[in-house]
Protein backbone atom coordinates (compact mmCIF):
# COMPACT_ATOMS: atom_id res chain seq x y z
CA UNK A 1 0.00 0.00 0.00
CA UNK A 2 1.37 3.63 -1.05
CA UNK A 3 2.27 6.20 1.64
CA UNK A 4 -0.68 7.93 0.12
CA UNK A 5 -3.31 5.61 0.45
CA UNK A 6 -2.19 4.48 3.99
CA UNK A 7 -2.81 8.14 5.51
CA UNK A 8 -6.36 8.34 4.01
CA UNK A 9 -7.59 4.73 3.76
CA UNK A 10 -9.40 3.60 6.59
CA UNK A 11 -8.59 -0.32 7.55
CA UNK A 12 -11.24 -2.72 6.56
CA UNK A 13 -12.04 -3.86 10.08
CA UNK A 14 -12.08 -0.07 11.13
CA UNK A 15 -15.04 -0.37 8.52
CA UNK A 16 -16.86 -3.64 10.05
CA UNK A 17 -16.87 -1.89 13.57
CA UNK A 18 -17.75 1.53 12.29
CA UNK A 19 -20.70 -0.24 10.53
CA UNK A 20 -21.66 -2.33 13.83
CA UNK A 21 -21.37 0.73 15.94
CA UNK A 22 -23.64 2.42 13.02
CA UNK A 23 -26.12 -0.32 13.03
CA UNK A 24 -26.70 0.60 17.12
CA UNK A 25 -27.22 4.17 16.50
CA UNK A 26 -29.76 3.88 13.34
CA UNK A 27 -32.17 0.94 15.28
CA UNK A 28 -32.57 2.50 18.10
CA UNK A 29 -34.25 5.54 16.67
CA UNK A 30 -35.61 4.09 13.93
CA UNK A 31 -36.82 0.63 15.13
CA UNK A 32 -36.81 1.23 18.74
CA UNK A 33 -34.62 -1.69 19.74
CA UNK A 34 -31.25 -2.22 21.10
CA UNK A 35 -28.13 -4.22 19.89
CA UNK A 36 -27.47 -6.95 22.79
CA UNK A 37 -24.84 -8.88 20.87
CA UNK A 38 -22.52 -8.42 17.72
CA UNK A 39 -20.60 -11.85 17.00
CA UNK A 40 -18.28 -12.40 14.37
CA UNK A 41 -19.92 -14.39 11.54
CA UNK A 42 -17.65 -17.27 11.12
CA UNK A 43 -19.74 -19.71 9.32
CA UNK A 44 -23.02 -19.19 10.73
CA UNK A 45 -23.93 -16.30 7.83
CA UNK A 46 -27.62 -14.48 7.27
CA UNK A 47 -29.08 -15.49 4.22
CA UNK A 48 -32.46 -13.47 3.06
CA UNK A 49 -33.19 -10.15 1.98
CA UNK A 50 -30.01 -7.67 1.82
CA UNK A 51 -29.28 -3.93 0.72
CA UNK A 52 -26.03 -2.55 0.64
CA UNK A 53 -24.86 1.05 -0.07
CA UNK A 54 -21.61 1.49 -1.97
CA UNK A 55 -19.32 4.30 -0.21
CA UNK A 56 -17.17 5.40 -2.62
CA UNK A 57 -13.98 6.54 0.08
CA UNK A 58 -10.67 7.51 -2.65
CA UNK A 59 -8.80 4.67 -2.90
CA UNK A 60 -10.38 2.24 -0.71
CA UNK A 61 -14.52 1.93 -1.75
CA UNK A 62 -16.68 -0.02 0.03
CA UNK A 63 -20.15 -2.01 -0.18
CA UNK A 64 -21.44 -1.73 3.66
CA UNK A 65 -24.84 -3.91 3.74
CA UNK A 66 -26.96 -5.01 6.18
CA UNK A 67 -28.84 -8.54 5.66
CA UNK A 68 -31.87 -10.79 7.64
CA UNK A 69 -33.94 -13.48 7.06
CA UNK A 70 -36.91 -13.25 5.64
CA UNK A 71 -38.81 -13.74 8.81
CA UNK A 72 -36.69 -10.93 9.87
CA UNK A 73 -36.93 -8.97 7.56
CA UNK A 74 -40.67 -8.62 7.14
CA UNK A 75 -40.59 -8.27 10.26
CA UNK A 76 -37.83 -5.17 11.01
CA UNK A 77 -39.79 -3.61 7.65
CA UNK A 78 -43.71 -3.63 10.08
CA UNK A 79 -41.71 -2.41 12.97
CA UNK A 80 -39.91 0.67 10.20
CA UNK A 81 -43.25 1.58 9.36
CA UNK A 82 -45.43 1.00 12.95
CA UNK A 83 -47.86 -1.64 11.06
CA UNK A 84 -49.09 -4.34 13.41
CA UNK A 85 -46.94 -7.81 13.16
CA UNK A 86 -50.22 -9.58 11.46
CA UNK A 87 -50.55 -7.42 8.76
CA UNK A 88 -49.14 -8.82 5.25
CA UNK A 89 -46.16 -6.13 3.89
CA UNK A 90 -45.13 -6.89 0.14
CA UNK A 91 -41.66 -8.13 -0.75
CA UNK A 92 -41.18 -4.24 -2.20
CA UNK A 93 -42.20 -2.69 0.78
CA UNK A 94 -40.02 -5.19 2.93
CA UNK A 95 -36.73 -4.69 0.31
CA UNK A 96 -37.54 -0.70 0.71
CA UNK A 97 -37.03 -0.54 4.40
CA UNK A 98 -34.39 -2.93 4.60
CA UNK A 99 -32.29 -0.57 1.77
CA UNK A 100 -33.19 2.62 3.60
CA UNK A 101 -31.50 0.92 6.97
CA UNK A 102 -28.95 0.15 5.22
CA UNK A 103 -28.18 3.67 3.98
CA UNK A 104 -28.62 5.01 7.48
CA UNK A 105 -26.37 2.67 8.20
CA UNK A 106 -23.79 4.10 5.34
CA UNK A 107 -24.29 7.10 6.14
CA UNK A 108 -23.51 6.97 10.23
CA UNK A 109 -20.45 4.61 9.06
CA UNK A 110 -19.01 7.05 6.60
CA UNK A 111 -19.36 10.12 9.12
CA UNK A 112 -17.76 8.66 11.84
CA UNK A 113 -14.81 7.51 9.75
CA UNK A 114 -14.52 11.09 7.90
CA UNK A 115 -11.08 11.97 10.06
CA UNK A 116 -9.57 8.81 8.13
CA UNK A 117 -11.50 9.09 4.49
CA UNK A 118 -13.06 12.84 4.12
CA UNK A 119 -16.12 13.87 2.77
CA UNK A 120 -16.93 10.85 0.19
CA UNK A 121 -20.48 10.44 -1.27
CA UNK A 122 -23.04 7.68 -0.76
CA UNK A 123 -24.63 5.50 -3.85
CA UNK A 124 -28.24 4.27 -3.75
CA UNK A 125 -29.33 1.09 -1.85
CA UNK A 126 -28.90 -2.01 -3.66
CA UNK A 127 -31.79 -4.42 -2.60
CA UNK A 128 -30.74 -8.26 -3.17
CA UNK A 129 -32.25 -12.10 -2.05
CA UNK A 130 -29.45 -13.80 -0.67
CA UNK A 131 -25.45 -13.09 -0.18
CA UNK A 132 -22.21 -11.79 -1.35
CA UNK A 133 -19.95 -14.84 -1.99
CA UNK A 134 -16.51 -13.81 -1.62
CA UNK A 135 -14.39 -13.87 -4.96
CA UNK A 136 -10.94 -13.56 -5.95
CA UNK A 137 -11.80 -9.90 -6.57
CA UNK A 138 -13.22 -8.80 -3.18
CA UNK A 139 -13.25 -9.76 0.32
CA UNK A 140 -16.93 -9.72 2.28
CA UNK A 141 -16.69 -9.85 5.63
CA UNK A 142 -19.77 -9.85 8.08
CA UNK A 143 -20.83 -9.52 11.78
CA UNK A 144 -24.05 -10.86 13.31
CA UNK A 145 -25.84 -8.84 15.30
CA UNK A 146 -28.57 -9.52 17.57
CA UNK A 147 -30.99 -6.41 17.12
CA UNK A 148 -34.27 -7.01 19.41
CA UNK A 149 -35.57 -10.24 18.44
CA UNK A 150 -33.82 -10.39 15.35
CA UNK A 151 -30.69 -11.58 13.82
CA UNK A 152 -28.94 -8.72 11.40
CA UNK A 153 -25.56 -9.32 9.22
CA UNK A 154 -23.55 -6.08 8.99
CA UNK A 155 -21.47 -6.66 6.09
CA UNK A 156 -18.36 -4.73 4.24
CA UNK A 157 -17.33 -5.84 1.03
CA UNK A 158 -14.50 -4.47 -0.31
CA UNK A 159 -11.86 -4.90 -3.77
CA UNK A 160 -8.61 -7.10 -2.67
CA UNK B 1 -49.92 23.93 6.17
CA UNK B 2 -49.01 22.22 3.40
CA UNK B 3 -45.88 19.98 3.31
CA UNK B 4 -43.98 18.02 0.62
CA UNK B 5 -41.92 14.96 1.17
CA UNK B 6 -39.30 13.73 -1.33
CA UNK B 7 -37.26 10.56 -0.93
CA UNK B 8 -36.81 7.79 -2.98
CA UNK B 9 -37.49 5.34 0.09
CA UNK B 10 -41.61 5.07 0.70
CA UNK B 11 -40.59 3.43 4.03
CA UNK B 12 -39.14 7.38 4.57
CA UNK B 13 -42.01 9.35 2.54
CA UNK B 14 -44.25 7.05 5.08
CA UNK B 15 -42.49 7.77 8.50
CA UNK B 16 -42.22 11.76 7.73
CA UNK B 17 -45.72 11.72 6.73
CA UNK B 18 -47.07 10.14 9.64
CA UNK B 19 -45.05 12.52 11.67
CA UNK B 20 -46.41 15.82 9.63
CA UNK B 21 -49.70 14.46 9.57
CA UNK B 22 -49.52 14.31 14.01
CA UNK B 23 -48.64 18.20 13.38
CA UNK B 24 -51.08 19.38 11.61
CA UNK B 25 -49.67 19.42 7.99
CA UNK B 26 -51.48 17.80 4.58
CA UNK B 27 -48.84 16.39 3.11
CA UNK B 28 -47.92 15.32 -0.24
CA UNK B 29 -45.13 13.03 -1.61
CA UNK B 30 -42.37 12.71 -4.37
CA UNK B 31 -40.23 9.70 -5.21
CA UNK B 32 -37.34 12.34 -6.19
CA UNK B 33 -36.60 15.79 -6.70
CA UNK B 34 -37.74 15.90 -10.44
CA UNK B 35 -40.86 14.84 -9.26
CA UNK B 36 -40.96 17.56 -6.42
CA UNK B 37 -40.18 19.85 -9.08
CA UNK B 38 -43.18 18.47 -10.58
CA UNK B 39 -45.76 18.76 -7.45
CA UNK B 40 -44.76 22.11 -7.35
CA UNK B 41 -45.60 23.33 -10.51
CA UNK B 42 -48.79 21.53 -10.33
CA UNK B 43 -49.92 22.00 -6.72
CA UNK B 44 -48.08 25.51 -6.53
CA UNK B 45 -45.67 26.25 -2.86
CA UNK B 46 -46.01 24.36 0.04
CA UNK B 47 -44.91 26.21 3.69
CA UNK B 48 -42.18 23.42 3.70
CA UNK B 49 -40.36 20.85 2.07
CA UNK B 50 -38.84 18.14 3.48
CA UNK B 51 -35.77 16.44 1.25
CA UNK B 52 -33.39 13.83 0.77
CA UNK B 53 -30.23 14.08 -0.72
CA UNK B 54 -29.23 11.16 -2.32
CA UNK B 55 -32.15 10.23 -4.91
CA UNK B 56 -31.94 8.92 -8.60
CA UNK B 57 -33.10 11.41 -11.44
CA UNK B 58 -32.29 14.56 -9.62
CA UNK B 59 -30.73 14.73 -6.21
CA UNK B 60 -31.94 16.74 -2.76
CA UNK B 61 -29.21 18.91 -3.59
CA UNK B 62 -29.99 20.19 -7.19
CA UNK B 63 -33.50 20.39 -6.00
CA UNK B 64 -33.06 23.14 -3.17
CA UNK B 65 -30.74 24.46 -6.10
CA UNK B 66 -33.62 25.04 -8.57
CA UNK B 67 -36.13 25.53 -6.15
CA UNK B 68 -34.01 28.92 -5.04
CA UNK B 69 -33.44 29.94 -8.17
CA UNK B 70 -36.99 30.84 -8.73
CA UNK B 71 -38.37 33.62 -7.21
CA UNK B 72 -42.25 32.03 -7.03
CA UNK B 73 -40.91 29.71 -3.92
CA UNK B 74 -38.84 32.36 -1.88
CA UNK B 75 -41.25 31.80 0.98
CA UNK B 76 -40.77 27.81 0.99
CA UNK B 77 -39.06 26.19 3.95
CA UNK B 78 -36.21 24.17 2.94
CA UNK B 79 -35.51 21.05 5.53
CA UNK B 80 -32.98 18.43 3.70
CA UNK B 81 -33.69 14.75 5.86
CA UNK B 82 -30.53 12.65 4.94
CA UNK B 83 -27.85 10.41 5.95
CA UNK B 84 -25.37 13.35 4.60
CA UNK B 85 -23.79 13.95 8.21
CA UNK B 86 -20.55 15.81 7.66
CA UNK B 87 -20.09 18.84 8.27
CA UNK B 88 -18.73 20.09 4.99
CA UNK B 89 -22.46 18.89 3.34
CA UNK B 90 -24.52 20.13 5.64
CA UNK B 91 -22.79 23.66 5.26
CA UNK B 92 -23.10 22.92 1.73
CA UNK B 93 -26.98 22.56 1.63
CA UNK B 94 -27.11 25.45 3.73
CA UNK B 95 -25.04 27.39 1.10
CA UNK B 96 -27.37 25.71 -1.37
CA UNK B 97 -30.54 27.62 0.50
CA UNK B 98 -31.56 24.68 2.91
CA UNK B 99 -33.30 26.25 5.82
CA UNK B 100 -32.57 23.21 8.13
CA UNK B 101 -31.11 20.14 8.24
CA UNK B 102 -31.57 16.72 9.70
CA UNK B 103 -29.65 13.50 10.14
CA UNK B 104 -31.37 10.21 9.47
CA UNK B 105 -32.03 8.69 11.89
CA UNK B 106 -34.26 11.16 13.58
CA UNK B 107 -36.93 10.46 15.75
CA UNK B 108 -40.47 12.20 15.29
CA UNK B 109 -39.89 14.99 18.07
CA UNK B 110 -36.50 15.38 16.57
CA UNK B 111 -38.77 16.54 13.22
CA UNK B 112 -41.00 18.68 15.26
CA UNK B 113 -38.27 20.69 17.04
CA UNK B 114 -36.59 21.74 13.38
CA UNK B 115 -40.31 22.64 12.31
CA UNK B 116 -41.04 24.51 15.40
CA UNK B 117 -37.23 26.18 14.29
CA UNK B 118 -38.43 27.28 11.05
CA UNK B 119 -41.69 28.97 12.88
CA UNK B 120 -44.07 26.65 11.22
CA UNK B 121 -47.17 26.86 13.37
CA UNK B 122 -48.54 23.20 12.65
CA UNK B 123 -45.38 21.76 14.69
CA UNK B 124 -47.03 20.92 17.82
Amino acid sequence: MSAVLASTRATRPAWLDAACRALAQVVEPMLEAQVTSIEPAGDQHVAGVAAYVPVMAPGDPVQVGVVASADDAAAIARRMLQLPDDEPIGEGDIGDAIGELANMIAGATKASLASEIGVVALGLPVVVNGRVAESAHHSVREQIATVGPWRVGVVVVAAM
Amino acid sequence: MRALVIDDSKAMRLILSRALKQSGFEVAEAIHGKDGLEKLGAAGPFDVALVDWNMPEMNGLEFVQAVRASAGYAGMKLMMVTTEAEIARIETALAAGADEYVMKPFTNDMIKDKLSMLGLAGAG
